[in-house]
């Protein structure tokens, strides 16, 4: 897209809808009629203005005074676009936090000063780490609450760094910032209360560190089955290339059956095309032996024939539970594919963790394990509802 | 290819692939049509997603209060791109014409042609940078059996997958969400798709978002043609529906509407 989606994770009340709020305002991100109505609407209700109101636009969240539902508000920089993405710190509320936080480029992790490492703050890292995403950066909050103090910085950045290396992240390699959302100090001005800092503001971080998305192109060939329309006489099969190029006349692999086949149209709206790439949703028409679609439908992944791509009866990997499920008869859904399955382990699980998973499907499916890919993504579901989000490895 | 073409490109993908997810899952899907500019722009992508052909019906909630360019313009879309149109009269009674009656009659009118033709999901063409209540949306939202948008209770949607929606009256499909206004009209002039003449400023005011004829008030501009329009977007600092009077922040009214099934 052409905002980069950054999202903002941490501990309830350690001040990310306020930093969104900070950063959009700073920035002249946000239309100063949006500003105004809402001093108007806070002060008609007898409410304190916040930043957060900014983005926690629910009645209900503003007299809660939390994020009860993701949102996502746009940042303009100097030379890039950013959609800064919102999310409850609350723990109950955690399905709407990974909503926000899957497909995101970036994180910001917010840590109040005061009140250091918290429950979520740890399991939003956990689920970051989960979900691939790479670019972290850590804002220290609150800083104008602890008189700016270096030691108090210091003191929090120490145990962040131990929290962080344990989860997968290379602590030497991520930047830590004193700030303060509330009086703006090292939001998008350079603050003048804290000379022992030398190093970049948040916004300049988003600017110079955050890197854009990667193409898929370059990667193995994968075209999801979406669906099937009729044209004319014949079938064509639609749906999204998830990564690499396809061509007319390239020979290729239909999974999970490995038929071989080649491709023999490609289309779009305008009209028949050559080749196409990742990103492109289009329509395919393939001939093989017995010139039939017949048992190729939704589900089915089509791939070079040299692809890492492979097809698994048994999946594992590690997923986040947002609920325990009611029993191990689970569906496993990868890409446009959706399989039931027999979940072997963990045996004993708990909401809001963490764990590795085996799971026995009753047939085979189309698998890229560790890999950025879709292929590389799932969830499970539970009488139809998603109960689990993860990685295949 | 320029830059700007690649990223229309991707908006106008992510959409075709969610309306191709919606044909996929639900059976008999309508899409909500105002003969707005993001509601043509979105037949336009149904006719990209179905290659030419628009495989779901469009509902019109018609008050008789749209401006007559807007009748005018439906007829002439209607007759070229062979949209099957469903028109959903609105009642009102005519004194008591509010942005507010404008959002409830609108949705008691849905609710009963939702009964009628038992449509199972709505495409409705709502942007995140338009009000932040619509930011909150996901592209696919259950309604209950009274409409209601339970915002506390929305199911996850990660990556591309979703839950399935046993307990839904219908599901609210936005396949929009993610571009914003500016987004439209470069798409719009890319695209070439024809749109309602009122979004081009006379006698220097123009609309930027359209509603009844009564609560709808036009925007200081000078914008007659659609660069100017882009131009003129890319340095306001007016919010988009300022014009329309049900959006206001006070009182909550856009998120009271929501939650009783408003679009
Ligand atoms: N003094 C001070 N207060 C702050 C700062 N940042 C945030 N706050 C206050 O901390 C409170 C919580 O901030 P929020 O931004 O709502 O916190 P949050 O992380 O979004 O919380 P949840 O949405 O519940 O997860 C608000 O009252 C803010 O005004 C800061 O830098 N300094
Ligand atoms: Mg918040």
């Amino acid at each position: 897209m052409r905002e980069i989606p950054i999202v903002l994770i941490g501990h309830k009340d350690h001040g990310k809808s306020t930093l969104i709020g900070r950063l959009i305002l700073d920035t002249k991100s946000v239309q100063e009629t949006r500003l105004k109505e809402i001093q108007e609407v806070d002060k008609s209700s007898g409410q304190k203005f916040e930043l957060a109101h900014l983005v926690d636009t629910f009645k209900e969240e503003r007299e809660r005074e939390m994020t009860m539902d993701t949102t996502r508000a746009i940042l303009k920089g100097k030379k890039r676009k950013y959609q800064l993405i919102d999310v409850p710190g609350h723990k109950e509320l955690i399905a709407s936090m990974l909503t926000g936080a899957a497909g995101a480029q970036g994180a910001l992790l917010v840590v109040d000063v005061n009140e250091g490492i918290k429950e979520q703050t740890r399991q939003h890292l956990e689920i970051a780490k989960l979900l691939g995403i790479e670019q972290l950066g850590v804002a220290v909050n609150k800083m104008d609450k602890v008189d700016y103090q270096q030691e108090e910085f210091e003191k929090v950045i120490q145990k962040l760094r131990e929290v962080l290396n344990k989860i997968g992240y290379l602590s030497e390699r991520i930047d830590f910032f004193p700030i303060s959302a509330w009086e703006g100090d090292n939001v998008v001005k350079r603050s003048n209360k804290m000379d022992w800092y030398k190093g970049k503001t948040i916004m300049e971080f988003i600017e110079e560190d955050i890197k854009e998305p990667e193409s898929f192109r370059d990667l193995p060939l994968i075209f999801l089955v979406q669906d099937k329309y009729p044209n004319e006489d014949k079938e064509i099969l639609v749906g999204p290339i998830e990564s690499g190029r396809l061509r007319v006349g390239q020979k290729v692999l239909i999974l999970p059956d490995k038929r071989e086949c080649e491709i023999k149209t490609i289309r779009d709206f305008t009209g028949e095309l050559l080749e196409a790439e990742a990103g492109q949703n289009i329509g395919i028409e393939i001939s093989q032996e017995d010139k039939t679609l017949s048992g190729v439908s939704r589900g089915n992944v089509i791939t070079s024939l040299d692809s890492q791509v492979r097809t698994d009866q048994e999946v594992s990997g590690e997923v986040f539970w947002i609920r325990a499920p009611s029993d191990s008869n689970l569906v496993l859904e990868c890409g446009t594919a959706s399989v039931e399955g027999q979940l072997m382990e963990p045996k004993m699980i708990t909401e809001g963790q963490t764990t590795s998973y085996r799971i026995l499907l009753s047939k085979k499916m189309a698998v890229f394990p560790r890999s950025r890919t879709i292929l590389g993504k799932i969830v499970l579901k539970d009488k139809g509802k998603i109960i689990a989000v993860g990685n295949i490895q | 290819m320029s830059i700007m073409d690649f990223h229309l490109q991707q908006l106008e993908q992510k959409s075709i692939y969610i309306l191709r997810e919606t044909k996929a899952r639900f059976k008999n899907p309508a899409i909500l049509w105002s003969m707005g500019k993001d509601s043509t722009c979105m037949l336009y992508l149904c006719k990209r997603a179905f290659f030419g052909k628009l495989p779901f019906p469009a509902i019109h909630l018609d008050s008789g209060h749209d401006f007559p360019e807007t009748y005018q313009f439906r007829e002439k879309i209607v007759k070229e791109w062979g949209v099957n149109l469903i028109i959903g009269k609105v009642k009102h009674e005519t004194d008591k014409i509010s942005g507010t009656t404008e959002g409830l009659n609108k949705a008691e009118a849905l609710k009963k042609l939702l009964e009628d033709y038992k449509f199972d999901a709505l495409i409705v063409s709502i942007r995140r940078d338009e009000h932040g209540i619509r930011a909150k949306e996901r592209y696919f939202s259950p309604r209950d059996k009274d409409f209601r948008w339970n915002f506390e209770k929305q199911p996850p949607e990660v990556f591309n997958y979703i839950s399935e929606f046993k307990e839904a009256s219908h599901v609210r499909v936005h396949p929009l969400l993610h571009w914003t206004e500016l987004d439209v009209w470069m798409y719009i002039k890319e695209r070439n798709i024809p749109f309602n003449p009122l979004y081009l400023a006379k006698n220097g005011k123009r609309y930027r978002s359209l509603g009844y004829k009564e609560v709808t008030h036009p925007i200081k501009s000078d914008a007659d043609t659609i660069d100017k329009i882009i131009e003129e977007l890319k340095t306001s600092q007016i919010g988009e529906r300022s014009g329309r009077e049900l959006d206001k922040e006070k009182e909550y009214v856009m998120q009271r509407l929501r939650e009783l099934g408003y679009m």
